[in-house]
C-alpha cells in the first residue's frame, strides 16, 4: 500500500501542469520541447503526451527552462 | 517591472532564419538561455534575450541550421557605450547637482516686510551682526536666538518673526504700541526762565502761576512755583509742569577767513563690482576720490532676487588748493555755518525777524545774526525740601 501511494505521489511530482487565463493566456510548466510552432498552432511535448494549441497571433512571451508562457488568441487545446 | 530590469540589464532583438526553428527553440531552452516576445512567421523567428545570453546563442543556432542577425540593441549597457566618450556630460551633471544641493544650504536673499512703511533704523546692518544675511549657513542660524535678540535690540517692537523659505529668509515684525508716560507729580520743582523776554502766552498745568503776560522776566526768573498754598494756609510742594512762550531776541556770530584751503570737484567716476554669492570682485581699479554712493542692483527672475548681482560705485575726485575767497563768498560761508549750527535750536520757535551785519577785517569777516523770535523758555529747575 505504502509503496504505491509513493509511486502515485512521484507520478503526480513528474507530471506537467498547464495553466490557462480565459483564452488569452497559458503556462505551462515541465514543457520538454516544441515540437511545431507557428502563428496559427504550436505542438508542445508534455513527455507522454503532445498538446496542440490552436488560436491566432501565438507568440511565446516566455520561453525558459521549464516554464513556456504563451499569450494570443486561443481557440482549441488539443492531447494528441 | 519586468521590463525595466530587462532595460536595465540589455537586450536583444533578433530573427533567426533558415534551419529548423522548433529545434532551434529547444536547443535554446536545453541550454539556459531565456527567450521571449517569441514570433514565428512561417518563414523567420523574431525573439528578444538578454545580452549576456545572447552572446551564448550561437551555439544552439549553428546545430540548428539557423542564421541570427540582430534587429535591435536595447538597454543601458549599449546607451552607455554609445557615448562613453562622451563622460563629461555626465560628469558635469553630476558636479551640477552637487553644486545646487550645495548652494541650496544657504540664504541667498533677506526680505524685511515692513509693516505700514515703518521703517526701523539700522534693521540690515543689525541683522547682519546676527548672522542673517545673504550667503549665510541656514543650519547655523537660530531662529528663536535671533528673533530674541532683535527684540533686545529694539524695544519698540512688539514681535518679531524670522521665517527662512528656501533659501529666502524673511523677516517681520510689529511696532509696539507706546505705554503713556507716567507724569510725576509729587517730585517738587519750579519752573524758570531759561532766556530773558516779553511773555506773549502762560499755559500752566501745575504750581502756581508767578508771573503774567506782556511781563518781561530775565534769565533766571521764577515763573511757575512748586509751592502751593491750600484753602486752609498751609502750603504743599507739588511738581511745577507748564509752558511759557515769550519773545526773545538772540544774536550770535560767525567768523571765516578768506584765506583758505579750496577743494575743488574734478571729475566724476564711476566703479562697478561683480558680486556673485556674496563675494564682491572689483572689475577695475579703485579710482582715488570720495565715494558718495554704493548702489545694489542685483538680477531677479520674476520677484525671485537672486545671489548675483553688480553694484555701481559712485564718487567724485577732489583737488585740494590753496586760495582766498572773494567778500561774497566769505559771506555765503559765514551765513551757513550759523544757520547750520543754530537751526536745531530754533526749529520749534515762530521767528519773527532776523537781521545781519557784516564787518570786514584784515584777514576775514565777522557775521553777526540778530533773531528775534517767540518760543517756550520754560526751564524745569527741582528743590530740595527739608522734612522737620
Amino acid at each position: 500500500m505504502k509503496l504505491n501511494r509513493l509511486k502515485a505521489v512521484s507520478e503526480n511530482i513528474n507530471s506537467c501542469t498547464i495553466e490557462l487565463f480565459s483564452n488569452t493566456r497559458v503556462i505551462i510548466t515541465d514543457c520538454k520541447c516544441v515540437v511545431d510552432y507557428s502563428k496559427e498552432y504550436m505542438v508542445l511535448n508534455l513527455g507522454d503526451l503532445n498538446l496542440k494549441i490552436t488560436g491566432e497571433n501565438l507568440v511565446a512571451d516566455s520561453f525558459v527552462f521549464g516554464q513556456t508562457d504563451i499569450k494570443g488568441n486561443i481557440k482549441k487545446l488539443e492531447f494528441i | 517591472m519586468i521590463s525595466i530590469f530587462r532595460y536595465i540589464s540589455g537586450y536583444v532583438v533578433f530573427c533567426a532564419e533558415g534551419g529548423f526553428p522548433e529545434r532551434f527553440l529547444n536547443l535554446c531552452k536545453t541550454n539556459g538561455l531565456s527567450l521571449w516576445n517569441v514570433e514565428n512567421d512561417g518563414v523567420k523567428v523574431k525573439a528578444c534575450t538578454s545580452a549576456k545570453e545572447f552572446q551564448n546563442i550561437e551555439k544552439p543556432a549553428k546545430n540548428s541550421g539557423m542564421t541570427v542577425k540582430t534587429l535591435e540593441n536595447k538597454g543601458i549597457p549599449f546607451w552607455a557605450k554609445r557615448y562613453k566618450w562622451r563622460c563629461g556630460l555626465l560628469v558635469g551633471l553630476a558636479v551640477a547637482v552637487c553644486l545646487v544641493w550645495y548652494m541650496s544650504g544657504f540664504i541667498w536673499e533677506v526680505e524685511v516686510a515692513q509693516e505700514d512703511g515703518v521703517k526701523i533704523n539700522n534693521f540690515t546692518e543689525n541683522l547682519e551682526i546676527l548672522g542673517v544675511k545673504p550667503g549665510a549657513r541656514k543650519s547655523k542660524i537660530d531662529i528663536p536666538e535671533v528673533q530674541e535678540a532683535l527684540l533686545e535690540m529694539y524695544p519698540e517692537l512688539s514681535w518679531v518673526s524670522l521665517n527662512i523659505f528656501g533659501d529666502k529668509a524673511k523677516i517681520e515684525y510689529t511696532p509696539a504700541t507706546p505705554s503713556p508716560e507716567i507724569i510725576d507729580t509729587k517730585t517738587p520743582s519750579n519752573i524758570v526762565a531759561s532766556k530773558s523776554g516779553k511773555i506773549t502766552l502762560m499755559e500752566g498745568y501745575g504750581g502756581t502761576n508767578m508771573v503774567k503776560e506782556g511781563g518781561f522776566v530775565s534769565e533766571g526768573s521764577l515763573l511757575i512755583s512748586g509751592v502751593k498754598t491750600n484753602a486752609d494756609g498751609s502750603e504743599s510742594f507739588v511738581r511745577a509742569r507748564g509752558k511759557v512762550f515769550a519773545e526773545t531776541k538772540n544774536t550770535f556770530t560767525s567768523e571765516c577767513e578768506y584765506k583758505n584751503t579750496l577743494k575743488t570737484a574734478d571729475e566724476k567716476f564711476v566703479r562697478y563690482r561683480l558680486d556673485l554669492f556674496g563675494l564682491k570682485i572689483p572689475l577695475g581699479f579703485k579710482p582715488k576720490g570720495e565715494e558718495l554712493s554704493e548702489t545694489d542692483i542685483p538680477f531677479s527672475v520674476n520677484s525671485t532676487i537672486l545671489p548675483v548681482g553688480v553694484i555701481r560705485d559712485e564718487g567724485i575726485a577732489f583737488i585740494e588748493t590753496k586760495g582766498e575767497y572773494n567778500s561774497q563768498e566769505t559771506y555765503m560761508l559765514n551765513f551757513l555755518s550759523c544757520i547750520r549750527e543754530k537751526r536745531k535750536d530754533y526749529k520749534d520757535a515762530d521767528i519773527k525777524s532776523v537781521k545781519y551785519t557784516v564787518s570786514d577785517k584784515k584777514t576775514g569777516q565777522k557775521l553777526t545774526m540778530s533773531i528775534v523770535c517767540v518760543e517756550n523758555i520754560a526751564l524745569e529747575k527741582g528743590f530740595f525740601v527739608e522734612e522737620n
